[in-house]
């Protein structure tokens, strides 16, 4: 048992009721990053499907601007306790980018500019339940927060939702990212707390 | 390929066991180890490396080209190690 | 070396500035220690929230104690605490100490060279008090930056080192406000290079401070002609 230090609370507020277990909520918003910040102009940007050989759908950055735009409020939960409500986001909804692709692969894994992965079931990423988002707040998203644009998969941990992302490739058969290679969940569900293998 | 389990009933292998006092200096101060990245094949202290520990994990990178070496993550208590960015670790001088 | 949590007991406190305090910590068992060595903090709440940070160790009292100088970070999350909540006798607990690479040892080779950024004297004061305490040979030149006069920890034991010990001398820079007629301004590749042992002495070089720090004043001395394999850096992190 470790043993307590009198008076120490940390930086959190009360528990909410309205949190997935072990959560607490914080009212900044950490920088969690696991190596250099990307910086990727405006002019190289691309996102991409590769839904198989010969069919990768590419856009970039007028071309992404041209879809129609959603604003998002929601929840985020990052898998190392904090949790976040209320954030606004900006940006395309997947179900807009999927609208051309048709495959049969159940599963995605999802790239970024920098190397990072991670893994995301392909229906996870549709029915309104997640975006590329390049605004935070009503601002530009940053680079520390992943900008130019980020993956939104706000119902699952927050290590999911991949900062610089730059593609998303179908897979039929499930394989982990990088953090699920490193100890954590390949699904990550935080109401059911699905942190680690 | 089968699904036999090649134990080799061979009198030549010793167990795993015996190389606990030899592993025993890695574990005194690993970071003073020398690195060799699996990526670039540069070396450095694993002390010199770069550690992005603001993150679920420890991400520790190579300082010539930012690959991953290792990563440490805290599963609640049970802490896993990952190193398929390492070639090899030397401890010691010639 | 010990590597589980350790339940210590804070001794004593003294205040190091205005932002800045030290903190005695005692341990339930004898501790050892090599100069440039962290320990692990842990906090406990008591709802079991917990919060892990690394301190370098800044003095070594056999046998069961150590201090800790701990500076308020903006917006921390266990720094405010340390400095300003923590009180004898409560108790937390540490792990180590440990590192074994930003280390040294009196009987290491060469000239000492020390460079701190802000609270980054830490573990480097550390070095500096086993170099006397040791009444080693080995020159020591500390090069201490720092924002304003009032920033500047251990003082007066510095200065004590300073006109005390021949083998030992420390240059102090004020980046942004200095004592009477002295001046104030960024730290300069040439005032760096001033307050350093010539390459040809192939001092042991040590250079502690925010990453900005390290990086500038590391890129200045391999300029200068240093080896690289003989400096050895330290970033605090925040």
């Amino acid at each position: 048992m470790a043993t307590p230090t009198s008076g120490f609370t940390g930086r959190r507020q009360n528990r909410d009721t309205d949190l997935p277990p072990g959560q607490y909520l914080t009212g900044s918003f950490p920088v969690m990053s696991a190596g250099p910040t990307p910086r990727v102009s405006l002019a190289d940007w691309t996102f991409r499907i590769a839904a198989g050989p010969g069919r990768t759908h590419l856009w970039n950055w007028p071309q992404l601007q041209a879809l129609p735009q959603e604003d998002i409020t929601t929840d985020i939960h990052c898998v190392t306790h904090w949790s976040k409500v209320g954030t606004t986001w900006r940006g395309v909804s997947l179900d807009t980018l999927f609208e051309d692709v048709g495959s049969d692969a159940e599963y995605s894994m999802v790239h970024s500019y920098g190397g990072y992965t991670t893994n995301v079931p392909l229906a996870d990423l549709l029915d309104g339940r997640a975006w590329i988002v390049h605004e935070f707040d009503g601002e530009a998203l940053p680079p520390a927060h992943g900008g130019p644009a980020r993956l939104l998969v706000p119902h699952l941990y927050f290590w999911k939702s991949a900062k610089w992302v730059s593609g998303i490739h179908l897979m039929d058969q499930d394989s982990p990212g990088f953090w699920e290679t490193n100890g954590y969940n390949m699904y990550g569900d935080p109401w059911r707390e699905e942190r680690y293998w | 390929m089968d699904d036999t389990r090649h134990h080799p009933l061979d009198q030549e292998h010793l167990d795993g066991n015996a190389l606990a006092g030899a592993l025993e200096q890695f574990v005194s101060d690993l970071t003073s180890a020398e690195c060799t990245c699996a990526g670039c094949g540069s070396s450095a202290p694993l002390a010199a490396a770069l550690l992005y520990a603001k993150a679920p994990g420890m991400v520790l990178r190579c300082p010539t080209c930012t690959g991953v070496l290792l990563c440490l993550t805290d599963q609640g208590g049970r802490q896993v190690l990952t190193v398929d960015g390492v070639r090899h670790l030397v401890i010691g001088k010639p | 070396m010990r590597r589980s949590w350790q339940t210590a007991e804070v001794s004593s406190t003294r205040p190091e500035t205005a932002r800045a305090r030290t903190l005695r910590l005692r341990l339930p068992d004898v501790v050892t220690g090599v100069p440039g060595q962290h320990v692990d903090l842990r906090l406990t709440a008591e709802d079991g929230y917990q919060a892990v940070r690394s301190y370098s160790v800044a003095a070594w009292v056999p046998p069961r104690e150590l201090e800790l100088t701990v500076e308020e970070l903006d917006d921390g999350e266990v720094s405010p605490f340390l400095v300003g909540v923590l009180s004898v006798g409560d108790q937390l607990e540490v792990r180590g100490p440990v590192g074994g690479w930003f280390t040294w040892t009196p009987d290491r080779a060469g000239p000492l060279q020390l460079i701190a950024g802000g609270s980054g004297v830490v573990p480097l004061m550390a070095m500096l008090r086993s170099h006397s305490e040791a009444r080693s040979a080995v020159p020591v030149r500390l090069l201490y930056s720092v924002r304003s006069p009032d920033a500047v920890f251990y003082r007066g034991e510095l200065a004590v080192i300073g006109q005390e010990n021949t083998q030992v001398m420390i240059d102090i820079a004020y980046s942004r406000e200095a004592p009477d007629g002295r001046p104030a301004g960024r730290l300069t590749h040439e005032a760096v290079t001033a307050s350093c042992f010539p390459p040809s002495d192939a001092p042991s070089v040590y250079i502690c401070g925010s990453t900005g720090f390290v990086e500038t004043v590391a890129a200045w001395l391999v300029e200068d002609g240093h080896d690289a394999g003989r400096i050895r850096t330290e970033r605090y992190g925040g």
